[in-house]
């Protein structure tokens, strides 16, 4: 914003209309515009003045605000009476006017305030427009002149240099430079992304707080949907394995029947398999006749032992026959009962006590006879010992002898047959051996292996797709769930939100990416611009340093300790530095908005009001930011009492001032002499005081401004 | 009631007898009557008339045989067949003790000769001993 005039009236010090008015500038133009002004002539109630302006600010008058307005006029005046402050502004090719006015109404004794009024015309070229709304209005003014860097762009000496000074403390100036290189608007920018995005986050969290069911299902599908891709994959694996398995098993069994099939090999296998079935046939058979010789020495009860004696046996026993002892048919019970009885058996009477040949008779019929189990052992030995009899020992010994023969004969044949089994089976399985049975054996343990797992496999198999075909029909089931959820629910909108909450957060990090990487190019370019006019005019080694996030100015010493307390010169020049540093900065931000064709305004359109800014300088830093000055900043109003227009500043500001005005003061003080208030400006003697002739009565004194031609 | 006692020297034939509780596979006499008269034939045969000498040391497991058992075996004509042979004459028939006595003595010299035997084969081969003894002693 630059001002195109700025007029006063009846305003503090100020009586009468009081008008400056600034030389229009081009676009890469700028303009310096010089008030001289004797000591107390009130040069800083012009910034005061805009204040006023711009914030109905009372300035320190707000029990009797009508005092703003002019003394000397008040006291002129015969009935109400207002004072008022107008800035015309170009901002943006825009031409607007504001002015604020205080009106008073005069009463007996003095004056009561009316009011204060602000109005807005906007200067268009079909015409002017006065705005209404005081509101708007105050809103926009404060938008042309942010009230943070109100100060900064209209300051007064050495005022604001301890502001900056003050360093990254001074919030609102920092936060002034943030708005007026809309860094703000970047950060307002990401946190209304932010709150766009919690406000997205908030509704969708609604939203599925409301569907939790919904997701539940969708949580336990996606699960289901999961196990029965594993499934799948496990299945796929098994085949796999199956397929590796059943060619292993065809390569394995190819060779078993490459190294067995015809040949020896086969041969020898197929005799060694019927040597062991005969080896094992055979020892049952020996185990058999084992049984059966056993049998055979029991069965002989050693009567082969006796043979010798048959005949003389037969003899005894052919006596006994001989003798009628056998058999004996009169056994000795028959004559124990024929004693007891008296009687004989053929019916005669028994004399055995009287008679003794009756009981010799009977004594040799007891001699003669034999137990019935003597008789009986003795007929079966003589029995046996008959030749022709069918159980005779001697048929029986010829029996027992041939087969006892027989057996062991059979058994000696099947003994040698064994040996000579187990001799062929030795032979074959060395030969076996010694061939590839090794390698067969091995191959078979292989096949078995191999068989062994492709059984599991197909277990396995069966297993996951039973599992397989359980989870499919839930996940069906649970998709017709889900589907019907959804149908009562309006997805898109999560979606929608979703992408959104997404997008939102996009943006958020961009901004941030964004204001970074702006802020560090605004450091850079103002750092820069400030040592080169800062660093290389101080002689202490200080260093002029630009806070990366403030933006704002500190002092360093060599040592890198922040310097607070430095001279007066060099607290203007780094003031001066600083704003330059911004112009500059925003000179470049201006050029590079341009070159993206982004139409913006001119940012560099910025006018400073700088009121006694030689006034705690020694002559080598007047001169310095004297020379620096010119050409630095848009539009420049330079406040300058009588005693700071010495010739070193005279020398590098008067080249480049393209306008001049004065300050002069209308008093009726008696010690102020017109002669001590004489300034030169362009080789002329320029008055800055002029006398009143009303002496005597109260004391006067007002100012008004006066372009110097 | 007669016993006839099992000699000493039965002991280590006493597995080629079914009831024993050490039994072997090969064991050939289902009672210990059939191995007493087995063993008493061929004690008899290998030693004649000298062999009944008296016998003083029997076991006390298993318990004596009772002689009934031999008449229920069928074996009790063996019995008389060595008193007769042994005593020529059929008057020992009825002395049933001194047959008892007769059998126990050439048991213990059946059994004496056939651990002889015993000792020069193998266990397992016993039984085919004793089969080849039946066979070559009994030859007609």
């Amino acid at each position: 914003m630059l001002f195109k005039e700025l007029r006063i009236k009846d305003f503090l010090i100020f009586k009468g209309t009081n008008l400056i008015e600034f030389p229009s500038v081009d676009e890469s133009d700028s303009s310096l515009v010089l008030v001289l002004a004797a000591n107390n002539a009130g040069k800083t109630s012009i910034i005061r003045a805009l204040r006023f302006l711009c914030y109905g600010d009372l300035l320190g008058y707000s029990d009797k605000p009508f005092e703003l307005i002019n003394k000397a006029a008040r006291n002129d005046a015969q009935s109400n009476i207002d004072g008022w402050v107008q800035a015309t502004f170009i901002d943006n090719k825009k031409t607007v006017t504001f002015k604020r006015s205080i009106s008073a109404i005069k009463i007996r004794n003095g004056y009561n305030l009316n009011s204060i009024t602000l109005q807005k015309i906007d200067h268009k070229p079909d015409g002017d427009r006065f705005a209404q709304d005081q509101t708007v209005m105050q809103r926009q003014l404060e938008k042309l002149v942010p009230k943070e860097l109100f100060d900064y762009f209209y300051f007064q000496g050495e005022d604001l240099a301890k502001q900056l000074m003050e360093g990254t403390r001074h919030t609102s100036i920092a936060s002034g430079f943030s708005k007026m290189l809309h860094i703000e608007a970047w950060t307002q920018a990401a946190s209304n992304v932010l709150a766009v995005g919690k406000k997205f986050e908030d509704e969708l969290r609604n939203l599925v707080r409301s569907n939790r069911e919904y997701h539940d299902k969708l949580e336990k599908l996606e699960t289901f949907r999961m196990n029965h891709n594993d499934f799948q994959d496990k299945l796929k694996e098994l085949a796999s394995e199956d397929k590796e398995v059943n060619r292993s098993i065809i390569e394995t069994s190819n060779k078993i029947i490459g190294l067995t099939e015809g040949g020896p090999n086969e041969q020898w296998a197929e005799r060694l398999k019927k040597c062991r079935l005969e080896q094992k046939k055979s020892e049952r058979e020996i185990i058999d006749i084992d049984n059966n010789i056993c049998r055979i020495v029991s069965d002989t009860k050693g009567i082969p032992f006796l043979v010798k004696e048959f005949s003389a046996v037969s003899l005894v026993l052919k006596e006994m026959q001989d003798a009628n002892l056998l058999p004996a048919d009169i056994t000795e019970g028959f004559v124990e009962r024929l004693l007891k009885s008296n009687t004989c058996i053929c019916g005669r009477p028994l004399h055995l006590v009287e008679n003794q040949v009756e009981r010799n008779c009977i004594d040799e019929y007891r001699n003669r006879s034999l137990s019935s189990e003597l008789n009986s052992g003795l007929m079966g030995l003589l029995n046996a010992l008959e030749e022709e009899s069918k159980s005779s020992y001697k048929r029986k010994v010829v029996a027992f002898i041939k087969s006892a023969g027989e057996a062991i004969g059979k058994r000696k044949k099947l003994i040698v047959k064994q040996y000579e089994l187990g001799v062929e089976i030795e032979d074959l399985e060395q030969k076996l051996s010694s061939a590839k049975h090794e390698e067969v054996s091995r191959l078979l343990r292989k096949a078995r292996t191999l068989n062994k797992r492709r059984l599991e496999i197909k277990d396995d198999q069966t297993n996951y797709e039973s599992r397989m075909k359980a989870t499919k029909r839930l996940l069906d089931d649970l998709n017709i769930e889900v589907q019907r959820i959804a149908n009562q629910r309006n997805i898109s909108e999560e979606n929608n939100l979703l992408k959104c909450q997404e997008h939102a957060t996009q943006i958020h990090k961009l901004i941030h990416q964004s204001l970074r990487i702006l802020k560090k190019s605004f450091h850079e370019i103002m750092q820069s611009s400030i040592s080169q006019y800062y660093d290389t005019v101080v002689t202490d080694g200080t260093k002029a340093y630009i806070d990366p996030e403030s933006l704002l100015p500190a002092i360093k010493t060599l040592e890198g300790d922040t310097q607070k307390n430095i001279g007066g010169g060099q607290r203007q020049l780094l003031v001066i530095s600083h704003i330059i540093a911004l112009s500059q900065l925003r000179r470049e931000l201006h050029n590079q908005l341009y070159n993206l064709k982004i139409g913006v305004g001119k940012l560099d359109d910025q006018s400073f009001f700088m009121d006694s800014i030689f006034a705690p300088t020694d002559d080598v830093y007047a001169r310095h930011v004297a020379n620096i000055l010119h050409g630095k900043a848009r539009q420049i109003l330079l406040l300058l009492a009588q005693q700071q227009w010495h010739e070193s500043v005279r020398g590098a500001i008067e080249p480049h001032t393209d306008k001049v005005y004065r300050f002069r003061l209308f008093t009726n003080k008696e010690n102020v002499k017109e002669e001590d208030y004489f300034v030169n400006y362009q080789q002329k003697k320029v008055s800055l005081v002029k006398l009143l002739d009303n002496k005597g009565s109260e004391e006067i004194s007002y100012s008004r401004i006066e372009e110097i031609n | 009631m007669t016993d006839i006692r099992i000699p000493k020297e039965a002991a280590p034939l006493l597995p080629y007898c079914r009831p024993s509780l050490n039994s072997r596979s090969n064991a050939c006499f289902d009672t210990y009557a059939d191995f007493i008269i087995f063993v008493a034939s061929y004690g008899f045969y290998k030693t004649g008339k000298d062999g009944n000498q008296a016998v003083s040391e029997f076991l006390d497991q298993p318990y004596p045989v009772d002689i009934d058992i031999f008449k229920n075996r069928n074996l009790f004509p063996q019995i008389l067949f060595l008193g007769i042979s042994l005593t020529g004459s059929h008057k020992i028939v009825t002395d049933e003790e001194r047959l008892a006595r007769m059998i126990e003595n050439y048991a213990f010299q059946g059994c004496r000769e056939l651990n002889e035997l015993l000792k020069k084969t193998i266990p397992d081969a016993f039984h085919i001993e004793l089969a080849s003894l039946v066979r070559e002693e009994g030859a007609l």
